[in-house]
């Protein structure tokens, strides 16, 4: 965070250095300009608390606000909270770590989805529309169909999933060096390969036997009923590793936003942010959709809404864009298990009902172009 | 000149066009007629001059001329002579849709097993000319030899994914019999509208419906003899146990949590009403505690703790390991399921893990008449354990392979079904 600070400050000290007077003007007005970002930031931050901390107290278990509260409080300060063994293993052992995987899982979407429209300069690139989704799901579907017949191969499919999330950036990054990254190539790369991917899994689920096709389909169903304490801190552990990188080069990404020439001029190695980027949000995107499942959505929308609250300037983009994500995952998933309780709703179709609208509303506000 | 040089081109460029367009359309006719033809060929009824597909004495009398003239065999005449006393049939399918057969079924299409057991009960399965995947790759789909009798039957792929519509259509069944919801009606109207081919939709898997569809078959195949054996059979094996199961009022009923574990780390999908897991588990003296459900659901994991279920099913499809023809120790798997069920904390408290009482049971318990003899019976087994305590699944299921299915299958000595074994 300090460098981007540096940063941030030898940015306005370039565009305030000619004149005196008015480079104090232009310094207050960015000071407000950075303060407007810093405050939706907080906003953000205050309102996930929030919806954590009234997402913990609901589901069809009968405990009172105050019961879950004491049981959460029991775990930092034992001694001085009384708990039960039902509320305890009702709120840690099933509502929190669903609740922090809806918040990892949609700050590592969000922010895949947020540094692939950075680098590749356009609107409509996410980890879905790159085909890194559609391997997930072949993986996933190669390890139920070809492993048929295994017990406890949950891990098994997650590896799986993992492994050609990975071997699909890898391809994607591949073809385009074959023929020159440019972003357009990455992205033609990208939907050849999906269109692979889906081809592969439409051909295994048509060998496959009809209730491992049903599996296939249930894995790739997007949910985060399949959420563990351990997987919360493996995706935890991916974004805390990947992100403080990706947050270094938001300057970069910046400056290649106004195209390649003008950043190279500008002393960005254009080519190895964009590789090195791109490798660490498929890292992120498998991390998270393998334990998910495909929750579409939140990686292409959750960036365009924060663009359009806040401008295109990753160093604010890329956590705001996180806390967007988490913020509509966590409340569309607070709002799928509880909406009709006690059947719990596949969390994709919440994303769609709740974030469509939403983007809709931003868009008719938004009289100019936001791209 | 020129332009009467371009009006002779005209005309010669108008008449080839006119050939052309007449010759199309000639074409057109005589594949329209030849259409004609062959589609009425096909509804026709034997000894039916008018086309009403319904066979006069009249018409009977005028056959019985041509046979005294020679025109038609004495086989002719005899089917004439059948169709003429005995149809048109008419049956009523599970969907309620009414049926009318005009003369007996020779050729049968079947795409489930439920009903391929149906028709081996009825000893119908010389009608049979084409049928599912799983009928004619009993092995490879994991039924082992149960349906190996089917094996050199033209394969239409499976109603709930792929039907192969061109192999259907080319083995000229007079019946096609199929699910409830599968193949879509959209898709059967879309490929067989042509046809005359006539589909019947049967809910043998349904455990009311059963008895019953086995008696209509038996009228429809004229194999009632066969049908009133079946349903002697099923009434003394079977039918007594459920009958008392059903007398059992709802409040003294074990209260049941099913969870239907179709893979994909996903859980806590269970079966609420009208669903054929739940008419299962009620039907063998169980009070499901997602009754008031529809459907197949994901359902919140606290609301099951707070359901407190008294036993635990957990229904899981596994292809290969177990099943048929296994080991009757090979059941590491299904152990294993009960021991995640078992170690989920939320559940900890409930009567159901507390006593143990937590069962798996497999794909072979719910196909066919494994579903009844196998899967009913544990269910009864594990629900109502006075009222079954003679019963015992394999032994009548073995009974039934034997005098009904004719297989070759060992279901005493060998296979895993459920687990643990009642």
């Amino acid at each position: 965070m300090s460098t981007v600070y540096s940063k941030e400050k030898s940015g306005s000290d370039l565009k305030g250095g000619s004149n005196q007077k008015a480079g104090s003007d232009l310094r207050i007005e960015y000071q407000k300009f950075i303060s407007r970002k810093m405050l939706f930031l907080l906003i953000l931050i205050l309102g996930i608390i929030g919806l954590a901390g009234y997402a913990a107290t609901r589901g069809s278990a009968d405990i009172s606000v105050t019961d879950v509260y004491a049981t959460i409080l029991a775990k930092f300060f034992p001694g001085h909270f009384q708990t039960t063994w039902f509320s305890d293993t009702i709120v840690w052992g099933l509502r929190l770590h669903r609740i922090l995987l809806a918040i990892v899982g949609g700050i590592g979407l969000a922010v895949a989805g947020a540094v692939m429209q950075g680098i590749l300069k356009n609107p409509l690139a996410s980890p879905f529309t790159l085909g890194i989704s559609s391997a997930a799901g072949f993986g996933a579907a190669l390890a139920i169909i070809m492993g048929a017949g295994f017990v406890g191969g949950e891990w098994l499919i997650i590896g799986n999933a993992f492994v050609f999330t990975l071997l699909a950036s890898a391809a994607v990054y591949g073809l385009a060096k074959y023929k020159g990254i440019t972003p357009e190539t990455m992205i033609l790369a990208g939907i050849a390969i999906m269109y692979l991917f889906q081809a592969m899994t439409s051909f295994l689920q048509y060998v496959g036997h009809a209730e491992q096709v049903q599996e296939v389909v249930f894995w790739m169903m997007g949910s985060l009923g399949r959420s563990s304490w351990e997987k919360v801190w493996m995706v935890t552990g991916v974004i805390a590793v990947c992100f403080p990188y990706l947050l270094l080069k938001s300057w970069d990404i910046n400056a290649m936003g106004t195209g390649d020439e003008t950043a190279k001029s500008l002393g960005v190695n254009v080519e190895r942010t964009r590789v090195v980027s791109m490798m660490l949000v498929s890292l992120i995107t498998a991390a998270v959709i393998c334990f998910t499942g495909t929750i579409g959505f939140i990686g292409l929308v959750s960036p365009h809404i924060t663009r359009m609250v806040i401008g295109g300037d990753h160093r604010f983009l890329l956590p705001a864009s996180a806390l967007v994500g988490a913020m509509l995952l966590l409340g569309a998933d607070t709002l799928a298990r509880t909406i009709l309780a006690p059947v719990i709703l596949p969390v994709g179709i919440m994303t769609a009902f709740l974030g469509v609208p939403f983007f809709v509303y931003l868009f008719m506000r938004r009289k100019k172009e936001f791209w | 000149m020129y332009k009467i040089q371009r009006e002779g081109f005209d005309d010669r460029i108008w008449g080839i066009r006119m050939k052309i367009i007449f010759g199309f359309s000639l074409f057109l006719c005589i594949f329209y007629l030849l259409g004609q033809a062959y589609a009425y060929q096909d509804v026709s009824v034997p000894g039916d001059a008018n086309g009403d597909k319904i066979v006069s004495a009249d018409e009977l009398s005028a056959a019985e001329n041509d046979f005294k003239d020679g025109k038609i065999s004495e086989q002719a005449l005899e089917s004439i002579r059948i169709i003429q006393s005995s149809y048109p049939r008419r049956i009523n399918d599970s969907t309620g849709k009414e049926i009318t057969f005009y003369k007996p079924v020779e050729r049968i299409a079947v795409l489930t097993t439920e009903d391929y057991e149906v028709l081996r009960t009825l000893n119908s399965t010389d009608k049979v000319v084409a049928a599912g995947k799983y009928v004619v790759q009993s092995r490879e789909q994991g039924c082992g030899d149960l349906y190996i009798d089917g094996k050199n039957l033209v394969n239409i792929g499976s109603p709930t994914s792929t039907v192969d519509w061109e192999a259907l259509i080319k083995t000229k069944p007079d019946l096609v019999i199929t699910y409830m919801s599968s193949p879509k009606q959209a898709d059967l109207d879309q490929n067989l509208k042509d046809t005359n081919i006539t589909v019947i939709r049967l809910d043998s898997g349904n455990i009311s419906q059963y008895l019953d569809i086995v008696n209509k078959m038996g009228y429809l195949l004229d194999r009632t003899g066969e049908a009133e054996t079946y349903s002697r059979f099923f009434e003394e094996k079977l039918g007594k146990y459920l009958d008392a199961a059903s007398s059992i009022s709802v409040s003294d009923r074990p209260k049941v949590y099913l969870e239907a574990d179709f893979g994909g780390g996903q859980t806590y999908y269970t079966c609420g009403s009208g669903h054929a897991h739940n008419a299962l588990l009620t039907a063998a003296g169980g009070n499901n505690v997602f009754s008031d459900l529809e459907g197949f659901k994901q359902v919140d994991p606290e609301s099951v703790a707070m359901k407190n279920p008294d036993v635990i099913l957990r229904y899981k499809y596994l292809k290969d390991s177990p099943g048929i023809d296994k080991d009757l120790s090979d059941t590491s798997a299904l152990q294993a399921l009960r021991d995640e069920m078992l170690g989920r904390a939320e559940l900890n408290k409930t009567p159901a893990v507390a006593n143990k009482k937590v069962y798996i049971f497999t794909w072979d318990c719910t196909k066919g008449g494994g579903r009844f003899f196998l899967g009913m019976g544990y269910l009864g087994k594990w629900l109502q354990p006075e009222i079954f305590k003679d019963y015992s699944p394999r032994e009548a299921y073995q009974e039934y392979l034997d005098q009904f299915q004719r297989t070759k299958v060992d279901v005493v000595n060998k296979g895993v079904f459920v687990y643990p074994e009642a």
